[in-house]
Formats: structure tokens, sequence, C-alpha cells
């Protein structure tokens, strides 16, 4: 197309775009004059469907402009600008969207206006679409005089919106009291003002989401009014919420992390009880002149546990403390008690009586991390601040000790709910040992082919084969050999794994036999480390497979399916020690070598992604990741096996677990277990194991979104039939057994929680099984309750016990010991055994570090309860 | 800023008597500004701030401008101008050598990858795709071509593209409707399917 054609075809272009849509077709029929070509030409570069599209397509990026620039290049900004009937004169704030002139009316009425607009090359759906919620719901607010109420809005000659807003000629409401020293019932006075505030706008549906001093202005009356709603939502939009993806810190600008609540940390969804917590902060800081918590901004990764964790100190207590100053960050010499109290008008030591009982307890009533403790309304918390002024009792009470028990036991249900995860556990559990049964058994084979024709190893060989081949006999893929502790007599109905003696006799023999066989050698030597951890000896079972995979990278090329093999179980041994970093690296290798040797869509490949999935979700990271490998296996699944069979089943189940650990897609997640229900219900042979399994993922989702009762009856059921169909003392049962007392717990119904952990002990010390996995899990569980119950000095006990066979069992470097470190350190520290509290905390963290732990055990965490216990210290000692 | 200081007011000055060696040597400056701060926000994209295309040329073009002591009129406008070309060159190269090294298995996440991500996230875009339409474009409509880079490299305002092009706001207004219907078309082609 030449230049000349190009200019042509653009006037067309746009003047067809000028006729209302009806009189186009004439209007271009017209125009083109029998040009086809032309005409083609010009509808192509039609818009074919909403305008407004393409009109988005190619937005200026919000980088360089001279507005954005403003600010900080000193260059020319929108001040002289007239927008209706008003002239901006100054810039008096900009954020991240937008900017807020105070402006001067230029007709008839003399007026001193803000105007906020969009900031230049800031453009963007997003913040177009924010920028009009504002507008509609200040407008649906109405008036209050506490409120900067909202006068005009319209748009520039450039298309971009604004607003005009009332100006508020004031100071943010921390530095107006400080400024006019305004005393402790002053300070409350104020506030309860800016309580009927948010009050109306709560009363309107409206939830500000940002309350902080610099959005509280007092001017030189003394007024209070609230601004900025740039964030705020109403209750009851649909659609319209603008949620933050969970956990994302990095999201934390758009509230201000300092007066952010827990549920806006975790990005959850924002109730008034919101604003309440903020208020709370406001009043905190209004009061006590400190922050409640030091949020670094060196490690934003914390906040969410600090802030969600973290027990506030009380107002009276902070004075003297200089790193949580409001203004700590800001300036090189934080204020002294002394300057704080002297700006309420009182020496350190009357401020802090002033402050200590009811104020101590009405301010952490409204930071309570869990929103049905905080007070249900604004109106309650601000009715509690003026019954203290009338010197009347108030609501709010410290803590009882019940309560923080509670509490204790809530913020480690991130940890126990992790539990529900032991289950995919076993569902790989099965599926995978089933693959690694049938490759035994090829082995097994192999192995006794090789052994007859070769003279002096026949023997010894054909001893190991055989062993091996009774070993895995029987296994098909639903109905397990493994993990049930016996002879090799075969007399059962179920076929048994070996005893761990008659392992060792055979590893000992393969060792000595086959060192001339390296690559059998290494087989059988795979197979009998898988079999030690089948029956919960990794330990065992390291030296073992750490040699075949040593043997097998000496004897083959690196994407040997051998030498894969052998990588495999090694991911699955560190699965079961609980070392789901190096689990995850091992799998992620294995996958890409599957991928590449044997292609995308190989059985084996997409095996190792179920893989891949199951340890991440254990790890609680990557749920998205998770699920997209999840979809992947169950697409696979559906179309090379079926859609009825089993392992769609198993997969529905993962992807379901996943996402209640997230907390989200509950209903999707309930969906797919009951799709997973179904498969097994129709199955012959997974029928009832299939649907303990499916029970169980329901139950775990009922616990969180359901009926209690029904999550105890499910987990109930689930427990009775997996023993049946699994046989009393598989060993997998426990984690059936687990389930039961977790439900109950959530139910509140802890003593029966406490009767189920405790028979579920004794009956595996009956069986002499008390050095075990579960028995720890049991044991650690049972500490946990103690603990919720104040018998702390017993919790303690049988957690120190928990530790020493988690160690036995899982080593020293797995999450699991890291866990039980940590949570024995919280009850040293209630102890008051402060110096244990933090020696065992150290430990726990170096761990942590080096296994680079995230959700459960997490680094975060373990670092926060001993930054928790050192401050516990600090005040002990004061 | 050292010994750039002098010199940027200097290569403006004899940008605008249309010295093209010395747009060429703007150019320059400003393409090693942007790419030295992108390698210093490394350290803080590590801490947990996420690092924008705003942030990077926000404090390239602030440094540059503060240094230069240059301020109004028609220096701003070039000067903006040579920072949208100069945006639009940085970004492709990184997203062309995002693409090869895609190819040559891991390698060190950098800042400037985050804002290429995000602009072809948000704009649904291959950045060099978006490089080669405008270069087929400039062809045709060199005028309607400047102003869309303009905009959308350099966030100029309508009245600033108008300044810098010497035609009226309405024209550029036009210019910009036309171009994004051309660049849709050239780069969504009849596979647009929202």
């Amino acid at each position: 197309m030449d230049r000349q054609r190009f200019q042509h075809v653009k006037q067309l272009v746009l003047d067809t775009l000028d006729q209302t849509p009806a009189s186009r077709d004439r209007f271009l029929s017209a125009a083109c004059d029998g040009d086809d070509d032309l005409r083609a030409e010009v509808e192509a570069l039609l818009p074919d469907g909403d305008a407004e599209l393409t009109d988005q397509f190619l937005a200026p990026l919000p980088l360089t402009s001279a507005g954005h620039l403003s600010a900080e290049a000193e260059l020319p900004s929108r001040v002289g600008l007239r927008l209706g009937a008003y002239e901006l004169e100054e810039l008096i704030g900009a954020g991240g969207m937008g900017e807020v002139y105070r402006a001067r009316r230029v007709d008839d009425f003399e007026q001193i206006v803000a105007v906020k607009l969009v900031r230049h090359g800031m453009v963007t759906g997003d913040i177009l679409r924010r920028f009009k919620n504002e507008v509609q719901l200040l407008a649906s607010l109405g008036e209050h005089p506490n409120i900067a109420r909202l006068m005009d809005a319209g748009t520039t000659d450039d298309g971009l919106p604004y607003f005009v807003m009332e100006y508020v000629d004031g100071q943010p409401i921390d530095r107006h009291c400080d400024e006019h020293r305004l005393n402790v019932r002053q300070r409350l006075e104020l506030f309860r003002t800016v309580c009927s505030a948010v009050q109306f706008a709560h009363r309107h549906a409206v939830i500000h989401r940002d309350i902080k001093p610099s959005n509280i202005l007092v001017s030189s009356d003394g007024t209070p009014k609230l601004i900025d709603f740039g964030i705020a939502k109403l209750t009851a939009a649909e659609g319209g919420e603008h949620t933050l993806p969970p956990g994302t810190v990095s999201q934390a600008r758009v509230f201000t992390p300092h007066y952010a609540s827990p549920e806006q940390m975790r990005g959850e969804g924002v109730t008034t009880a919101t604003d309440v917590y903020s208020l709370g902060i406001v009043l905190y800081e209004l009061l006590s002149g400190h922050r409640p918590y030091q949020l670094s901004s060196q490690r934003p990764i914390e906040w969410v546990t600090i802030v969600c964790e973290a027990n506030p100190r009380k107002p009276s207590t902070v004075l003297g403390d200089r790193t949580t100053t409001t203004s700590a960050e800001a300036s090189a010499e934080p204020p002294t008690a002394e300057a704080i109290a002297a700006a309420r008008g009182e020496s350190p030591r009357s401020l802090e009586r002033s402050l200590r009982g009811d104020l101590d307890n009405i301010v952490l009533m409204a930071l309570r991390k869990e929103v049905e403790r905080r007070y249900a309304s604004v109106e309650q918390f601000a009715s509690d601040v003026s019954r203290h002024l009338n010197h009347l009792p108030v609501r709010a009470r410290g803590d009882s000790f019940g309560y923080r028990a509670q509490r204790f036991l809530r913020r480690n249900r991130v940890a126990v709910s992790l539990g529900s995860l032991v289950l995919i556990s076993l569902v790989v559990g099965i599926v995978g040992t089933a693959t690694q049964a049938t490759r035994a058994r090829q082995a097994a084979h192999l192995a006794e082919q090789q052994a007859l024709r070769a003279n002096r190893e026949a023997e010894a060989s054909l001893t190991v084969a055989n062993l091996l081949a009774q070993m895995f006999e029987a296994n098909s893929p639903h109905q397990l050999a493994g993990f049930r502790v016996g002879s090799v007599d075969g007399s059962s109905k179920q076929p048994r794994l070996p005893a761990p003696e008659v392992l060792k006799r055979s590893a000992a023999q393969v060792r000595a036999d086959l060192a001339r066989r390296p690559r059998l050698q290494a087989r059988l030597l795979d197979s009998i480390g898988n079999a030690y951890v089948g029956l919960g000896q990794p330990k065992q079972a390291e030296p073992l497979l750490t040699e075949a995979l040593a043997i097998r990278s000496r004897e083959l090329p690196e994407d040997d399916p051998e030498r894969i093999d052998s990588l495999q179980s090694m991911a699955w041994l560190r699965f079961i020690q609980g070392r789901f970093a190096d689990a995850e690296h091992t799998v992620r290798e294995v996958l890409e070598a599957r991928r590449a040797t044997l292609g995308q869509q190989h059985a084996e490949t997409i095996m190792s992604k179920f893989w891949l999935a199951t340890i991440l979700a254990f790890r609680e990271a990557h749920h998205d990741e998770v699920d997209a490998l999840l979809d992947q296996v169950i697409a696979w699944r559906r179309e090379h096996l079926g859609k009825q069979h089993p392992d769609v089943g198993y997969a529905l189940v993962c992807r379901a677990i996943n996402q209640a650990n997230q907390d989200r897609n509950m209903q999707v997640a309930l969906n797919s277990v009951l799709e997973a229900a179904r498969i097994f219900e129709a199955d012959q042979s997974t029928q009832e194991l299939g649907k303990a399994i499916s029970d169980v993922a329901r139950s775990a989702i009922e616990a969180r979104v359901g009926s209690a009762d029904r999550a105890v009856a499910l987990a109930e059921e689930a427990f009775e039939m997996g023993r049946r169909s699994l046989g009393e003392d598989h060993a997998f049962v426990e984690v059936f057994a687990l389930y039961t007392p977790r439900a109950l717990e959530w139910a509140g119904r802890t003593d029966a929680a406490e009767n189920l952990f405790q028979a579920a002990a004794e009956r595996l010390r009956a069986e002499g099984r008390s050095r075990g996995y579960f028995y720890a899990r049991h044991l650690a569980f049972l500490s946990l309750l103690r603990r919720g119950q104040g018998r702390e000095e017993e919790g303690v006990r049988l957690m120190e016990e928990a530790i020493e066979i988690f160690r036995e069992v899982l080593g020293d470097e797995s999450y699991r010991v890291v866990w039980c470190q940590t949570n024995m350190a919280i009850m040293l520290r209630n102890l008051g055994r402060y110096d244990e509290a933090i020696a065992l905390s150290q430990r726990a963290i170096e761990v942590a570090e080096k296994l680079e732990t995230d959700g459960f055990g997490n680094i975060g965490w373990c670092r926060s309860q001993l930054e928790l216990t050192q401050t516990a210290k600090r005040e002990a000692e004061e | 800023m050292n010994e750039s200081a002098g010199d940027v007011t200097e290569l403006l000055a004899r940008v605008e008597q249309g010295d093209d060696a010395a747009r060429e040597a703007l150019f320059e400056r400003v393409y090693d500004e942007l790419r030295r701060l992108a390698g210093g926000m490394l350290a803080r994209e590590r801490v947990g701030h996420t690092l924008d295309g705003t942030a990077l040329v926000h404090e390239a073009a602030g440094r540059l401008l503060r240094a230069s002591g240059v301020h109004m009129g028609s220096q701003r406008t070039h000067f903006f101008a040579t920072m949208a070309q100069t945006m639009r060159r940085v970004l492709v190269d990184h997203a062309r050598r995002r693409r090869r090294l895609r190819r040559g298995g891991d390698r060190q996440r950098v800042p400037l990858d985050s804002v290429v991500e995000r602009i072809e996230q948000e704009q649904r875009i291959d950045l060099v795709d978006l490089d080669e339409a405008l270069s087929e474009f400039r062809e045709v409509g060199p005028r309607e071509c400047q102003a869309i880079e303009l905009q959308f490299f350099g966030g100029l305002s309508i009245q600033d593209i108008g300044e810098q092009l010497d035609v009226s706001a309405a024209t550029v207004k036009r210019d910009l409707r036309f171009a994004r219907l051309w660049l849709h078309r050239r780069l969504r082609g009849a596979d647009d399917e929202e």
C-alpha cells in the first residue's frame, strides 16, 4: 500500500466510524463506489465488535509522561488547567493512580475544592475502573459531616475522568493530636467522631478498607474528615469485589501494611470488621504513639506472618520501646517515652496508668486476629470508648486463657490442616508403589533369567529374585501388599512385605554376591530400598537407594531410564523423610528427563507430573502450578485410561485437596471429590478404599466450610472403611485414624478428639509400633491439644518424645522436626523457659533455612516465633 | 550523574536544531541510563519490591532531567520523544534477547524481564512483533506511527504529541485512532476472539 492509498483508506475508515452503525453500510457503498478492493481494506480495519476494546489496544504505558514526572522533576504539572468551573491551583497529593489538586471555582462562586484526577500516563483499564468505583461509592454515600463530600464529576479534554470534592484544609489526625497536645480524653472524643463517619459508611454498605491517619484529616476547627475511598468497596456489590490473590506480599501496596488486617494480609474477603481493625491501629497510635508491630521494610515477606500471628502488645506497655514509635522509620531520632507522654499532657508513668486496663482491652479487642472476636461493629467499638469516657464498665475484656489456648490451635491450623495432605501421599503411595511394584516384578523376573544362566551367581541371585518376586507378587494397584510388617510365608490372604530382618539379609546378599553384575545389583538394591521406605524405615532405605543411584550413575548414561528410576526412588524417599525441597528438585529432574526421553504424553512423564504436584501441594507451594499439573494429569488419564478409571479419581481428589487448602474454590473442590466418589463406587477394585479416600477429603472440606458434625461423621466412617479394606494393622490405617480426631477438634469437641488420639497412640504402643512415624504424629497432635488445655508441661514432654522419634525415623533434617521443635519452643516460652525455647528455635531455623521450608514449618513462622520469645524474655527481665 | 550533566543539555539543544548525530548521542545516553538503572534495581527487586516500567523510566528520566536542568518548553518535548524511542528499543532488544535465551535454557532473571512480561501480558502482544509491525507501519504512515510510539512508549499527552509532530490535537487524535486500528489488525488479525 503506498502512502497516498494509505491516507485514502485512513480517511474512509475514520469517516465511517463517525457514522452511526446503521448508516455505515450505505456510506461505504457510496464512498467506495464499486471499488471492492478499497472497501475490503476499509472493512478489515473497522473494529468488528466493541470499538472501546480497540481503543484500549496499546493504551499508553504507565511510563514516562510530563504529568507523571511533575512531582519529582519539577516539570510543569496540571496547575492552571481549567476543568469545568474549576481551575487547578496546587498539587496537594499524589498516589499510585491519582493526583489531587487544590482548585478554585472561577465563576461567580468563590470556593476552594479538591480535584482528583487520573495521573497522566496511568490510564489503564484497571485504574479507570477503580476511579469510577470511587466516584460511584462517594455518590452513593450521601452526606456526612465527617466525610469529605463529592461535589461534581466530569471528564477532561483528554478523556480522563476527574471528580471534585470538598477541600479539607487540615492535618492528618495523628499530627493534629500531637501538635495540639490533645490529652487522652480529647483524643478519644475525636476518635469517636471518626467512628461515626465510618459507621455511616458501613450503614451505606461501603467499606473503606484503607483507614489510616493520613486519610483522616482534621481541619483547623477540629473537625475530622474521612477521605480517600480509592479502594473502598460496596459490601453488597456483585462481582465488583477486588480481592487480592492470597499470600501475595507484593500486592501489599494496594493497602497500607501497617493498617492492614490479617484477613487483608491473607488476601481473604474483607468485611466491616476490617475497618474495625484499622481503626484499632489508629487508636493504638493515637494513644501510645507506637505501632503494635514492627514491620521491617527489609523483610516484607514476614509481614503476613507477623500481622496474622504475633500478639500485639498492650498499648500501656510499649511507651519505652523506641523501635516501634510511629515515626521510628521516618526520623533518625525516635521520640522518647517522655516526649510521647508530654504530647498527651502526661508523664510516662501517668500515661501508662491511664492506658492500662480498659483502654488496653478496648484497643486489643479491635485488633483481634479473628474477625468474629473483634467488636462486631464500629458502633460497638465506639460505644466502648464512650463507656470508658463515662466511667462505665466496658465490654472488652482481656483474652482469657482459654481463648489464648484456642488461638494457639487456630494459629497452628495451617499446620494442622496440612495433615490432610497426608492423604495425597496415601493416594500417590498406592499408585506410585503399584508402578514400582510392577517394575520390581519385572526386575525379579529378569533376575531369575539371568541367575539361571549365570553359574556361580545362580544360587544367590535366585534366592534374591524369588524373594523379590514373592514380595511383590500379588500387588495389584489398588490392593497393594505393602506396609504391613510380617513374614514372607504368605499364610495371610493379604500379601505382606517381608520383615525388616529379611530385607537386611537380602541386602547383604545382594551387596556381596552381585558385585560383578552392577546393573542387576543396582536394580535389586533399589527394590529393597523401596521396600524399606514402604515399611516406614527411610533411614535403612537411604544407603541402599543412594548406592543404587551411584551404581547406575557410574554404569549408565545420564538419561538411561533405569537411572531415572533411581532418581524417582530417591524422590520418594526424600518425600517420606519430609525433605520436600530435595524431593521437589529431584522430581523436577526426573520429569525433565522423562519429558526429553519419553515425550510429553508418556505414562511415566504423566506419573512424574502427578508426583511433582503431590510434593508441591504438600509443601503448600505453587498452588497454581499444582492445579495446572493435575489438570494435565486428569486430562491424560481420562483420555488414555477412560473417564471412569480410578486413577482419574485419585487425581481429582488430589486437586480437590489442593484447592481446599487454599481455602478457595470449595464448591469446585467438593464437586471433584463427589465425581471421584462416583468413580470409585462404580469400580469393583476400589469400592471401599476409594470411598474411604473420597470421604476423608469431603470431611476435610466440610470441616472448613460445611457442617462440623458431618465432617466428623464422614471421618469416622472413612476410618472404619479404610480399616476394613486395608486390614486392621495396615500402616495407612493410621492416616485415616488422624482424620476423625482432627474433625472433632474443628468441631470444638476437643475432649473426644483427645480420647481418639490417645486411643490411637495406645493401639500402636500395644502393637509394638511405638517408634514409628504415625505414633510420633499422634503424640505431636496430642501435645498441641495439651497446650490448648494449658497443660504445657505435659505438652512439652509429649513433643519431646515425638521429636525424638521423628529424628530417628526421618533424620534431623525434616520439616516435621522443624515444626515440632518450633511448637515445643512456643510451649517452653509460655512456661517461661526462655533460654531453652530460644536455643530450640534457633536449631529449628537453621534446618528450616537449609530445607527452604515453606508452608508447613515455614521459615517466616519459625523466625517470628523466635522473635516473640526474645521479646517475651526481654519483657520478663524488665 | 557526573559527566553527563552538561552533556544532556547540550545534546538537547543540538537535537532541537535538527542535529541527527546529537539525537543519536542522546539516545545512547538514555539507553545507557535505563540499562544501568535496570541493573541497579535488581537488588531492590530481591527484597520484594516489584519493578515496573514506571519505576524504571520515571527514575531514568528524572535523573537525566534533574542533572541537565532541562525544565521547559520544546526541549522537554524533544527529550520525551527521545525517551519514547529509547524505551522502545530497550524493551524490544530485551524481548528479542529473551526469545533467544529461552531456547538456550536457564538464565538469571533481570528486572527488565518483569517490565517486558507485564507489557506483553497486559497488552496481549509480543513486543518483537509490535516492533516489526511499527516498522512496517512507519513505511506507509510515518506520522501516525510516531504518534502512537510517543504515546505508547513515551506516555506523552495529546498536546505534547501535537507539539512534537507540529499538528493540531484533533489530528493527533485521528492519527492515534487509526494507528490503533491498523496495528490491531496487523497484530491480532482475524483470530482475536475477544
